[in-house]
């Protein structure tokens, strides 16, 4: 018989708050945290505006002589696990005897290490790098130091399936704990601001030039942003018996790949996706409240995703609201910060709003929870992520109960 | 959870060896090694000369003209071993449900290359000289939604980026797909590439001084339960028995010299596999010469197998095909398949392990 998973601590690093009690009061509040890109200059491009997580600061987290040894990913990962296990009310010491795995995901990696070498090398040649910087770069540090620094000995994963890494992780966590591979998994992702993916996405023109405005007419775009999320999974009869707080239980998830085009979306996998979930999940379709949308604020996803929506749900007018409106698009990290959106809101039966929303699009005829956020209860959430490549992923979390 | 039978009914492989398997497994019976002085950059002003270069590599050879003209070095690799290990399976995609079929890829550096040429152009040209259709190579998925894209697989679609234990772990990742009713088959590849920052990387951190020779790899293995593999009167080259991963707290970049999550990871699989140290005959260890590495893998050996460890075989492929990263396990796994289908071995268990703390380890049988 497969364990029930449920989920126990959040852990939030982002421009709209950090920690899980700010995020969430920005989120239903419609806070936006776009702002001037600050991590680089961007005057040779064309956009400028980023959501970084700019009040971040690893030393209220890390000790000092450790920080100049992690990337930033590392340093945002590390201090969102310690958030999510302070939430949880699980002590380090604790956790040595369990068997608990370590599964995250994102896009870039440590790209901030790797430009900082590269860069020096175009400027002054290879032998100018700093060798730390070599040391930081290989992305699979995130969840090996997330891993060191609260001594997690179990499975240990990084999900590289760009802007849908984050709930691949958590979806290999509950798979972990489903079979009895692991008794708590610490999952979520990591993406730092990155001028390469700001460059690449600046040079296709999916930045937008003044907000990320999910499903309007006139939406011009998303935003790029960084942050970090962790959630701690464990079985149900672990929680119970360790009387933790509950906020929600992971059901299942589906993934699907559009095997279409690099960058732009496909209908068909994204509606293949949710299938796969609710078939996953075991649910039908009608018992979905809310979907939490990959909505990143471009022509081509937002109309994908709504089509892909309607054609799952039918004439059905559900819940669908894109936090993206107000956090930008952070990337690998992006599915885990909506998870956690979906599991407060799960708890709280408060939908957090699309913010920017001026003027209807029929091409994405959905109810997006427009610019306020929306007192209903939610039993059943879905989660949609979609990345380059066509790699879609869906996860469904449910209201707990006994 | 009961747990399905998963066969391997195809292998696709290219390596510094050569290309496909007949010359990959030719390679070991010769004990002949791969490495040479590199043609793809100047490696004379490093500290290592020599790299395992896959040499005479053209992927129009393989793949045809078409649709390669942004596809960087890694993703043909990777494309060429898919096609190879389709072409061994007998499956034509094109007949059978695309949305039953998934891949599962472990990579840890496929984007690196890319990254950087992407970059260059940005800081010595600016940001609007950049060329758009070489973006999406800048991601680590791009090889695997590639290969989905080509292949038309619309399936799990997986990289996972674990460092050296990314091939194991992309395996187990295709035989869980399998158990949890994703997928009915999976393509289980890995690859890395041999560029300068790669190779320039690994030589700075010291992994060539009395260690590593840093070669590039791809492999892919159909997987399919035994079953269907049954059905369709395929050649199955192998059952994969069992898996078992771990992790061990440590420090970065540096092998416990207890070496305790490979125990670890050993035993599980050998707990996975319903079989005791006695009955394996047979391992491929992930040594990479690096002295405390081959320490440590040697400790777990003595551990585990016990008095066992005496008569053991216990090889590393790592000494003629050179360390690929994360393909190293992928390129383990097809030399043990070898091993098998020349029925030079009994049940084989296939290491890897790295300096980050993770260890995963798979058991494949020859089906009888």
């Amino acid at each position: 018989m497969a364990k029930r998973v449920v989920v126990t601590g959040l852990g939030v690093i982002s421009s709209i708050g950090i920690g899980k009690e700010n995020f969430w009061q920005s989120l239903i509040k419609g806070v936006c945290g776009v702002k001037k890109v600050g991590s680089f200059d961007t005057s040779g491009h064309t956009a400028h505006l980023g959501a970084e997580a700019a009040n971040f600061n690893p030393v209220d987290f890390i000790n000092k002589k450790k920080i100049k040894y992690l990337g930033r990913a590392s340093q945002m990962a590390i201090a969102s696990t310690k958030l999510a296990l302070e939430d949880a009310g699980l002590e380090i010491k604790a956790l040595k005897d369990l068997r608990a795995a370590v599964s995250f995901g994102t896009t870039m990696g440590e790209i901030q290490s790797f430009e900082k070498a590269d860069q020096e090398w175009i400027r002054n040649g290879k032998e100018a790098i700093d060798v730390l910087d070599i040391y930081k770069y290989p992305s699979h540090n995130i969840p090996s130091n997330v891993a060191i620094e609260f001594g997690l000995k179990a499975r240990n994963r990084l999900f590289t399936t760009a802007c849908a890494a984050g709930n691949y992780a958590i979806g290999y966590g509950f798979d972990l704990l489903r079979c009895g591979r692991a008794d708590l998994a610490v999952t979520g992702g990591a993406d730092v601001f990155s001028w390469i993916a700001f460059t690449g996405f600046d040079k296709i023109g999916a930045i937008a030039p003044q907000e990320c405005s999910p499903f309007d007419k006139n939406r011009k775009g998303t935003i790029p942003a960084d942050g970090s999320a962790a959630l701690i999974l464990e079985t149900l009869d672990r929680a119970l018996e360790r009387k933790a707080d509950i906020y929600a239980e992971i059901l299942g998830y589906g993934l699907s790949c559009d095997a279409y085009h690099m960058t732009s979306p496909s209908v068909e996998g994204i509606a293949e996706c949710m299938r796969q979930a609710l078939k996953d999940a075991n649910i039908k379709d009608s018992a979905v409240d809310y979907i939490s949308a990959h909505g990143t604020g471009t022509i081509y996803n937002d109309r994908a995703e709504s089509v892909a929506i309607n054609e799952v749900f039918g004439k059905r007018r559900i819940s669908v609201s894109s936090i993206k409106s107000m956090l930008g698009h952070t990337m690998g990290v992006a599915s885990a910060l909506e998870a956690i959106s979906c599991c407060l809101t799960i708890k709280q039966d408060i939908i957090p709003p699309t913010i920017n929303y001026k003027t209807p699009d029929p091409e994405c005829d959905i109810d997006c929870v427009a610019n306020v956020a929306r007192k209903q209860k939610v039993n059943i959430a879905l989660n949609n992520a979609f990345g380059f490549g066509g790699n879609n992923s869906c996860l469904v979390i449910k209201k707990y109960a006994s | 959870m009961k747990r399905k039978r998963v066969a391997v009914t195809g292998i696709g492989v290219l390596s510094c060896l050569g290309i496909g398997k007949e010359q990959f497994w030719q390679g070991f019976l010769e004990g002949r090694k791969g490495f040479k002085t590199p043609s793809l950059f100047d490696a004379s002003d490093l500290e290592t000369k020599i790299a395992g270069e896959i040499t005479d590599f053209d992927p129009k050879d393989i793949l045809g003209k078409k649709g390669l003209v942004d596809l960087d070095r890694a993703t043909t690799l990777l494309l060429s071993a898919i096609q190879f290990s389709l072409k061994d399976s007998g499956i034509d995609i094109a007949d059978i449900n695309e949305l039953t079929t998934g891949i599962s890829v472990g990579t840890t550096l496929a984007s690196l290359s890319s990254l950087s040429e992407f970059d260059r152009k940005s800081i010595e040209e600016g940001p609007h000289f950049v060329n758009p259709s070489r973006f999406p190579n800048t991601v680590i998925n791009s090889p695997a939604s590639r290969a989905a894209i080509r292949f038309k697989v619309k399936g799990p679609n997986v990289t996972i980026s674990t460092g050296f234990c990314a091939g194991l772990d992309a395996l187990e990742y295709s035989l869980d797909c399998i158990n949890f009713n994703r997928a009915d088959r999976m393509i289980s590849a890995a690859v890395e590439e041999m560029s300068l920052p790669a190779f320039f990387g690994f030589n700075k951190l010291g992994c060539h001084s009395g260690g590593i020779s840093f070669s590039e790899g791809a492999s892919s293995l159909v997987l399919e339960e035994l079953s269907a593999g049954l059905a369709r009167e395929v050649n199955i080259y192998a059952e994969v028995l069992g898996t078992g991963s771990s992790f061990y707290p440590f420090r970065l970049h540096k092998f416990h010299p207890e070496a305790k999550s490979l125990i670890e990871a050993m035993r599980e699989a050998l707990e996975d596999a319903c079989l005791a140290p006695e009955e394996i005959g047979c391992l491929f260890a992930d040594a990479d010469s690096r002295r405390d590495a081959d320490l440590a893998q040697t400790k777990a050996i003595k551990e585990v197998f016990g008095s066992h460890a005496n008569e053991l075989p216990v090889n590393s492929v790592t000494s003629i095909a050179g360390d690929s990263f994360s393909a190293s396990g992928g390129l383990a796994m097809v030399a043990a398949l070898g091993a098998l289908a020349r029925k030079e071995a009994g049940k084989i268990m296939i290491s890897s392990s790295g300096p980050n703390g993770s260890s995963t380890v798979a058991i494949i049988a020859s089906y009888n």
